[in-house]
Parts: C-alpha cells; sequence; structure tokens
C-alpha cells in the first residue's frame, strides 16, 4: 500500500476509468471536433452529445517535466520523481509520472518517446509512462 | 479564434477612480491576527485614506465569503462579488466593480483580501476536489504543492527557444534589487544567478528562490467615481482605472491551450489595452504576478512588451531592474515581497503606490502602470491598467 491518491471517478469520467481498468486508454470523440479530455459527455466545441469512446494508442511523446523534490500523497518512497506531460500520438495531453529512467534533467529530453503503463492503486488502474521499450512496472 | 466577444463594446472606465489603497499593517508573518482580521484592518485603512467609514461602503467584493466581510465589515452591500478564479480574482472585482460604479448597482466599492497563508490563523478547512478534472487527471501523479503543477510547462517553454535554468533565475536576480529597496519585503537580499541555482531545489528546474513564500497579509481598494472624488477629502490624487481585462481558460496546466503561451493573458491584457485606447508603449510601470518565476518570462511575451522568446534576455538585460526602461515588479513580486496565496492584490497595492509616488522603491515620473494577474494554475487572468490624474 503506498497511500497514493485513488481517483475519484464521477459519472461522467467512469468510462475512463473502466477502460484503463482493462489497461487500455479511451477517451470521448467527437466526429467532427476531435477528443475531449478531460473526458466530459459533450463536445465543449460544438455541444453534441453523448459522444462515443474510442482508444487510443498508448504512445506519445514528452512535452514537458519537472522533477518534484518534494513529496506527493504516497510518493515518499519515490523522492525525487518525475511529474511529465505527454503528447499523446493521437493529440489529448495527458499528466503522468516517468519510470524506466535514471530521475536526472538529462535522462529526458522535449519529444522524447513513451509509452503508457498501468499502476493499480486499490484496484483502480493509472496511466503511467515509460520509455519505449522499456518493461518496468509498478 | 472562437472569441466572438472581442468584437463587442470594452467595459469603458475613464471616469472610475481608486481612492484608497492599503495593506494591513503588517505583512509577512503575523500570527496574532485571523485572515478575516488582516482584510479588514486593510480595509479600514483603505477608508481612511478617503476620509471614508464602513457606512459609507455600499459594494463589496472579496474572494471570503460574502456575507461574513459584510458582516466584519459593518456595511449592508446593495453589491456584492464574490468572485474567485484564484489569485488574479482581484482585479477581476476592480473590472466589475468599474461596471458597478458606472451603471448606479454602487457608488463606493470596498475590494478587500485578507490571507493567514502562512500562520494559518482563521482560515477554513482546505477542501481539495479530487472529483474535478484536475483532481482525477493531474493531483493524483504526486502534485505536493501548486510547485509541482503551476510550473510544468515550463519546459516546453524553455526547450521551444533554447534556454536554460538560468532564465528562471534571472527573474529573481531582477527582482531582488527590487525588493532590496522594500522595507516589508520578506526577502529583502540582492541575490545572483548562482544564489539562486544553489538554493534548494524544490521542482526542477524550480528552486526555493525561485518559488513564492507563504506569508500572512491583507490588502483593500476603495473605488468610487470621479465625480464623487471630486467632492471627498482625499489623502492621495485619486488614481484612474485606465483599462480592464479578464478571461477564464478553465482549470489545470496541463489543459492550457498552448504549453509556452497562456491564452487569458492575451486576451485579458488585449482587452485592457483596448478598452483603455493605450498600447504597450503607454505603459511606463509593469506587475506581472509571479508565484514562480516562469510567469514573468510568459507574461512579457503574451501581453506584448517583447517578442516570443525574449522575456529572458530582456530580463537579463536589466530592462525589469532599477533604472531599465520598464521596471517591473518594483515590490519584489510575490517571490521577494510577499504571498498570501492570493497574491493579486499585493500587485495591485504596489501599482497604486508607484502612481501615488509613495512606494520605497518609486521610480521617477511613471504615469501609467500594467498590472496582470493569474488566477490558479494558468486558469484565469485578469488586467488592470492604471493612471496617474
Ligand atoms: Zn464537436
Amino acid at each position: 500500500m503506498s497511500g497514493k491518491s485513488v481517483p475519484s471517478a464521477t459519472p461522467e469520467t467512469r468510462q475512463y476509468w473502466e477502460h484503463t481498468a482493462q489497461n487500455e486508454v479511451w477517451m470521448p470523440k467527437c466526429e467532427q471536433h476531435g477528443w475531449v479530455f478531460p473526458p466530459r459527455p459533450h463536445c465543449p466545441t460544438c455541444g453534441t452529445r453523448p459522444l462515443a469512446w474510442q482508444q487510443l494508442s498508448g504512445k506519445g511523446t514528452i512535452a514537458s517535466f519537472i522533477i518534484s523534490h518534494r513529496a506527493g500523497v504516497g510518493y515518499q518512497d519515490e523522492v525525487p520523481y518525475f511529474i511529465i506531460i505527454v503528447d499523446t500520438a493521437e493529440g489529448p495531453r495527458m499528466v503522468g509520472n516517468l519510470y524506466g529512467v535514471p530521475v536526472t534533467p538529462e535522462s529526458v529530453t522535449i519529444g522524447m518517446p513513451v509509452e503508457v503503463f498501468f499502476e493499480d492503486r486499490e484496484g483502480v488502474h493509472v496511466p503511467q509512462w515509460r520509455p519505449v521499450g522499456s518493461t518496468v512496472t509498478l | 479564434m472562437a472569441s466572438s466577444w472581442i468584437d463587442g463594446d470594452p467595459v469603458k472606465s475613464d471616469d472610475i477612480v481608486i481612492v484608497g489603497a492599503s495593506e494591513s499593517e503588517n505583512i509577512g508573518i503575523v500570527p496574532d491576527v485571523s485572515a478575516m482580521g488582516l482584510a479588514i484592518d486593510s480595509a479600514l485603512r483603505a477608508l481612511d485614506d478617503a476620509g471614508l467609514t464602513p457606512q459609507d461602503v455600499d459594494g463589496i467584493a472579496g474572494t471570503m465569503h460574502p456575507a461574513e466581510l459584510a458582516l466584519q465589515l459593518g456595511t449592508r452591500p446593495r453589491y456584492v462579488d464574490g468572485t474567485n478564479v484564484g489569485g488574479c480574482s482581484y482585479m477581476l472585482h476592480v473590472r466589475h466593480a468599474v461596471a458597478a460604479l458606472r451603471t448606479g448597482m454602487a457608488s463606493t466599492v470596498v475590494i478587500m483580501h485578507g490571507e493567514s497563508g502562512r500562520s494559518r490563523v482563521g482560515v477554513p478547512m482546505m477542501s481539495m476536489d479530487m472529483t474535478a478534472a484536475p483532481g482525477q487527471f493531474e493531483r493524483i501523479y504526486g502534485v505536493a504543492g501548486t510547485f509541482s503543477m503551476f510550473t510544468l510547462p515550463v519546459m516546453a517553454y524553455l526547450n521551444k527557444y533554447g534556454l536554460d535554468e538560468s532564465a528562471l533565475a534571472e527573474v529573481s536576480v531582477a527582482q531582488s534589487k527590487w525588493a532590496a529597496q522594500q522595507p516589508r519585503a520578506l526577502r529583502q537580499k540582492i541575490v545572483t544567478v548562482d544564489d539562486v541555482l544553489n538554493s534548494s531545489m524544490i521542482a526542477w528546474p524550480f528552486r526555493v528562490l525561485e518559488c513564492c513564500p507563504l506569508t500572512d497579509g491583507g490588502g483593500s481598494l476603495v473605488l468610487t467615481t470621479a465625480a464623487r472624488a471630486a467632492d471627498m477629502d482625499l489623502k492621495f490624487a485619486p488614481v484612474l482605472v485606465a483599462g480592464t481585462g479578464e478571461l477564464v481558460e478553465g482549470a489545470g496546466s496541463s489543459f492550457m491551450e498552448d504549453l509556452t503561451s497562456f491564452r487569458a493573458f492575451r486576451e485579458s491584457s488585449a482587452e485592457a489595452f483596448r478598452s483603455a485606447e493605450m498600447t504597450v508603449d503607454d505603459i511606463d510601470h509593469l506587475m506581472i504576478y509571479d508565484a514562480y518565476a516562469h510567469l514573468p518570462l510568459y507574461g512579457l511575451e503574451d501581453l506584448g512588451f517583447v517578442g516570443k522568446g525574449e522575456a529572458a534576455e530582456f530580463i537579463k538585460s536589466g530592462a525589469t531592474s532599477p533604472g531599465g526602461s520598464l521596471p517591473m515588479n518594483t515590490n519584489g513580486g510575490g517571490i521577494m515581497y510577499t504571498h498570501t496565496g492570493m497574491y493579486g492584490m499585493f500587485a495591485l497595492q504596489e501599482a497604486v503606490r508607484q502612481m501615488r509616488g509613495t512606494s520605497p522603491a518609486q521610480v521617477d515620473g511613471v504615469q501609467t502602470s500594467f498590472v496582470q494577474g493569474v488566477g490558479g494554475m494558468f486558469a484565469a487572468a485578469g488586467s488592470v491598467i492604471l493612471r496617474k490624474q
């Protein structure tokens, strides 16, 4: 038990967490205006609802990052650790942690390819990221 | 561009003035006054600037509970603004007060801030909404504070323009030169780039001297019409609210449209310039809300004072330091002066002092000041342009 925060799904986001439980990332998508993230039941551009959900590839590149030297909830044993923004291959941006590389600024470049894996937090699967080819798990 | 409203009539404000402005008696570490007490102390001082009492107040604004604010101050307001979009809320309160005063919804508006960010005296329990979008999709990843989320887009910015960590350090260096002239600043020591880079790491690339400290403090403004001000017994010449703007982009720094430029900075400032019928060339003095050292870089570019990617070099050149062409964050900024949590009121206070000619770091000859606020973590922005009358 790491004590890390377990995401609190709402009825509007439940599908997202149901898909991650299957180790997949799905998001709502408007046929005209593309992906909707964070997930909402409607398209923020045209208001269309409901939206169909589609699967993402789980690939992306690092858009930005920091290295936290202060522990967030449940991260006491990981300091320092990466918090990153990923540009997914399909477009939506996701936040996560980066594993599988030494925790130094030199380990990361903007645009570095990463792929998703999943961290089990009390049965809820949280998307996390590692370099493509890495087999690190949590 | 989806913003069709930008073609509408700007909120004109050529007849609304600030007649009272004060911080609380003490700021920084104030363990013997509650958050509400700090707000009310500053409000009474601001009212005293204009020879007014609580009974003269018919409009109030603040981020604290409006009914409690009204009770504590001792007024029954017919105009209330409880807008809370984070630290720039007070810029929005100014903008809304201008509209209220112009339309007769109120005749005298007091905007109040009090926060016991450090001592936590009289502060309601913080409730982080973990079901909101940032709660579900950002904070679960070990976000220990604003320092590890508000800062997150910065590497996209630095990488885009080929900049390194020293770009952030130069912001603190420049502002420390102003803070050294401010007796009320929490951090008053002039620092070098090495001092900053050698200070303790908080969230790489941010060191502690690039992050705001948590402090206690209050601040208030009193606004009325220029016509009423003419009949008041004022301690200081009224300061004109020449223009205002606001934009909400939405919660969460990873959800911003462009990680290297803040749309709300761009659009709220453009609206302020438009309503004041001014351009960057008309601005003598600048305040950009700096909870963290990257914000003045984004701000200088997004407001149009420099081109994209040029802010770091501009600051390093000394342009924003004492003696420079664009004095910026002359109280030392949130990083050096004080940062109660919602710092915007203190940026406004320093701008008013510069227009009154009363800042301890007074810049000679300044006639105009642009105050740019940010709220949440790249979530909202508010802009106020002040002009000396
Ligand atoms: Zn749509």
